[in-house]
């Protein structure tokens, strides 16, 4: 992971920099944690936040949920890195595992689709033609991404977005590797189909 | 049916990149809620131990201040009477 991040001095702080705290190990900083140390908190948080940020945000595909969920996983790593154990598991696989699993128990519970999620109004008259089909793509790709299975999305998140390896997912996803990779395979096999279906349409009403 | 790099193509456009905006205000605010851990306090027969230690201390100040004020007391009342008494024989 990212090392050698400035950090905070003060709790609020961000100007400054601690240099010792910033080249700690995950686990160091996570024992600093137990004992109540703010800066070795704030320097996890910086390593780590952006990428946990950037997963739940396409896990969920909701800004604000998004937000939600890597405020409790990092909270979760300073009000129980007591319980954590060096030997069970890597620091930041143990994290985005958290991440990945408020992510699927918040797409379970899911009983309406938020304000939010709703499509945004393409002003076409302010972007070029372009713009507006890249739009309407991200878009479409999207909504196929939403429809998979939590686990088939936590996959393409994980080993596309976030460019995890195989190995690596199937630490954070608790599986086989012969099971990420199976995952991959339904997930693309299903993102064709829904894509492919969209595209017919566009190309219909092209016609 | 996709190809596979046109898939891929169609996921990189998706692509959402998390502003740098969102992010501090995100790092804020946790860094805002992880307060320093208040440490567990034993409580002694249900109470605050604070309010615990503060009834003893209090019960320890009446229990020394106790007799000095009673000695005080008689002492104060001894005199007023002897002054009565010398009054008494003053005037009376």
């Amino acid at each position: 992971m990212t090392k050698g991040i400035a950090v905070s001095s003060s709790w609020t702080d961000f100007s400054h920099s601690t240099p010792d705290s910033a080249v700690m190990s995950d686990e160091e900083l996570c024992m600093a944690v137990a004992q109540g140390d703010e800066k070795a908190f704030a320097v996890l948080v910086d390593r780590y936040l952006p990428r946990l940020l950037a997963v739940s945000t396409r896990m969920l595909a909701n800004p604000s949920e998004a937000d939600d969920v890597a405020q409790e996983a990092m909270l979760r790593v300073w009000t129980r890195s007591i319980l954590w154990q060096p030997g069970s598991a890597k620091f930041g696989t143990w994290l985005h595992r958290v991440v990945i699993n408020l992510c699927i128990d918040r797409l379970r519970k899911r009983t309406f689709r938020p304000l939010e999620d709703a499509a945004e109004v393409v002003d076409l008259t302010a972007n070029p033609q372009g713009d507006s089909e890249r739009l309407q793509i991200g878009r479409a790709v999207r909504e196929a991404l939403d429809q998979l299975p939590g686990k088939q999305k936590a996959a393409v998140v994980l080993c596309h977005y976030e460019g995890y390896t195989g190995k690596e997912a199937a630490a954070i996803l608790q599986i086989s590797v012969l099971a990420v990779q199976s995952l991959l395979v339904r997930a693309r096999a299903a993102l064709r189909l829904s894509l492919a279906a969209y595209a017919a349409e566009g190309q219909a009403d092209h016609a | 049916m996709l190809e596979d790099d046109r898939l891929d193509d169609l996921l990189d456009i998706a692509r959402q990149d998390v502003s740098q905006h969102r992010l501090w205000a995100v790092r804020r605010t946790i860094l805002l809620n992880a307060t320093p851990r208040v440490v567990r306090r034993r409580f002694i027969f249900g109470f605050h131990p604070a309010f615990t230690l503060a009834t003893v201390l209090f019960g320890l100040l009446l229990g020394f201040s106790t007799p000095v004020l009673v000695q005080s007391g008689q002492a104060s009342l001894s005199s007023d009477l002897s002054t009565q008494a010398f009054g008494a024989e003053t005037f009376g």
